[in-house]
């Protein structure tokens, strides 16, 4: 091979392609070797498709060289977090023990679309065991063991899409899809260093992939900056027949606005639980933005965001998995607290699950006017690092950081971005994150594409793991 | 609602957990279990709490055939 593409931009090895300098089986191989030699040891890899990923470059490659050259995603290796179904007979496994051989016979829609644009499946990656819907409290909560940070195998990759996290983080694939139903996109961002994108909600259709919370589910990238988010992004979303809830509005990526003082909003209270050293590094932030930004202090419409948030999730997912609740199967589930949490979820009052959609409603009319005064609002993406992999993270119900921002941006489907914004003295990265209006993807991705060509944590990638360069 | 009243609700919830599930579960899971529940019982008390503006309407989702008769 010409060129290693190992973290690379998406650009970069399209352009690569595009101009025959390496062949997508040639890149293909190339990943499929350090996805065998790297994904068991960090635990970021349920399948590795290999003759899936064979058969689809050798067809990218024979479509290239007779000049049928797709676009950006042509002959672009990709891995795709455990909850999209695949047929070819590669097992969906949920990330857990009871689904381990749970066989699809139709592609969720993403895969669908990825797959069209000569994008080449490498692997199924690791998660949480049913996307962290159980009340999982550890990094162990999954069928793969607990994934690891590609900053210190010591650490965690975060969660729910851990693995893919995990493998853009590991150079294991040039992206990564995930979904986010509340911080499981933005979480594994933080903690592995990449940039991750949750759209606005109904933005990609969710056909094919497994619900935990039908009014909070969203798909998802995670990949190398900003700007991959938004090219991944422009393949994967659109109307789609088989997803009512995926919105009709056509979206094409447009990395080229021009360059204009940006408007955004911090809250007041945006680092009162965050470590030192995420606060040191916000604020080191605030200051590369006011280069290119007029930023205001702000406090939000005074609501229980957390909780409306969770007595959605916890009542959406007790219907979803009612059969699985009532057939026992959770006694089979990884981490010890999963395996009661569907039972205490079933308490959940409709008049309570009732009241937190109302309230949702009001605070989605409530939030745009504020939202419309900036281009976005931004705070740390967490309030802490990667936490140990053998700890605990948090209490069993209630969670111990403040997340009013994931809570608000998931409740009412607003779409945010997390991309690196520095190091902690342990050499682990934190992250900013950039929420936005309904359908204003571009805006919150010019912004971080703006950070990001004024910053370098998003070039930056674990000594080790550059060895092979 | 008082603490007194918040115990009632969750022994209560346990009770309806327990007649539902209590053939599936580890009596080593009870006390986690009702540790939960109290989580539950707290954060809906968050959510009781909250007014609403009731110049909002109230939602009006259920309309299956609306768009076959638009039409």
């Amino acid at each position: 091979m010409n060129k290693v593409p190992l973290f690379e931009s998406l650009r970069s090895i399209a352009k690569d392609i595009e101009r025959k300098n390496v062949s997508p089986v040639e890149i293909t191989q190339y990943y499929l070797g350090r996805l065998h030699k790297l994904g068991s040891e960090y635990n970021s890899v349920v399948t590795i498709t290999e003759q899936l990923a064979l058969d689809q470059a050798a067809l990218a490659e024979k479509e290239i060289m007779d000049g049928e050259y797709k676009g950006l995603m042509h002959g672009i290796p990709f891995g795709a977090k455990d909850l999209l179904a695949t047929k070819y007979g590669i097992p969906t496994t949920w990330g857990a023990e009871p689904f381990r051989n749970q066989i699809f016979e139709y592609n969720a829609t993403v895969i669908e679309k990825l797959c069209a644009s000569g994008a080449i499946l490498v692997a199924k990656l690791a998660m949480i065991e049913l996307a962290g819907g159980m009340g999982y409290r550890q990094p162990n909560a999954s069928l793969t063991g607990p994934c690891k940070n590609p900053w210190d195998k010591n650490t965690w990759a975060g969660g729910s899409s851990s693995g893919s996290g995990s493998a853009v983080g590991t150079g294991l694939v040039p992206f990564a899809i995930g979904s986010e139903t509340w911080g499981s996109i933005l979480s594994p961002a933080n903690n592995c260093g990449v940039s991750g994108l949750r759209p606005t909600y109904g933005r990609v259709s969710r056909y094919g992939a497994m619900a935990l919370s039908w009014s909070l589910d969203k798909i998802g990238p995670l990949c190398l900056s900003a700007d991959d988010c938004g090219i991944v992004l422009g393949h994967i979303s659109g109307p789609d027949a088989k997803d009512p809830s995926a919105s009709n509005n056509i979206y094409t990526y447009k990395h080229d606005i021009p360059e204009r003082p940006f408007k955004i909003a911090v809250l007041s209270d945006a680092t009162l639980n965050a470590d030192s050293e995420v606060s040191n590094n916000f604020q080191h932030s605030l200051q590369t933005l006011g280069r290119f930004c007029d930023i205001e202090e702000i406090d939000l419409p005074e609501y229980p965001y957390e909780a409306i948030t969770r007595t959605i999730m916890l009542a959406e997912s007790a219907t979803i998995f009612e059969e699985f609740t009532d057939t026992g199967k959770a006694r089979f589930l990884t981490a010890p607290e999963d395996r009661y949490g569907p039972y205490a979820r079933t308490s959940v009052l409709a008049k309570d699950y009732l009241k937190s959609i109302r309230l949702r409603d009001e605070i989605a009319q409530i939030i745009d006017p504020i939202l419309s005064e900036y281009d976005a609002i931004c705070g740390p993406t967490r309030g802490n690092p990667a936490s140990p992999i053998e700890d605990e993270f948090r209490g069993a119900i209630r969670g111990n950081a403040k997340d009013t921002l994931g809570a608000l941006g998931n409740a009412v489907g607003l779409p945010a971005i997390s991309v690196p914004n520095g190091f902690t003295q342990a050499g682990l990265p934190t992250g900013i994150q950039f929420v936005g209006r309904a359908y204003a993807e571009n805006t919150i991705l010019s912004l971080a594409n703006h950070f990001q060509k004024n910053t370098e944590w998003h070039l930056k990638h674990p000594s080790e793991l550059l060895d092979e360069i | 609602m008082g603490s007194t009243d918040n115990n009632n609700e969750e022994q209560l919830l346990w009770d309806q957990v327990y007649l539902h599930f209590g053939h599936l579960i580890s009596e080593d899971d009870f006390e986690n279990i009702k540790e939960s529940i109290e989580g539950i019982v707290d954060n809906t008390r968050e959510i009781r709490l909250a007014k609403l503006d009731h110049s909002f309407p109230p939602l009006n989702t259920y309309q299956p055939y609306r768009s076959q008769f638009d039409e």
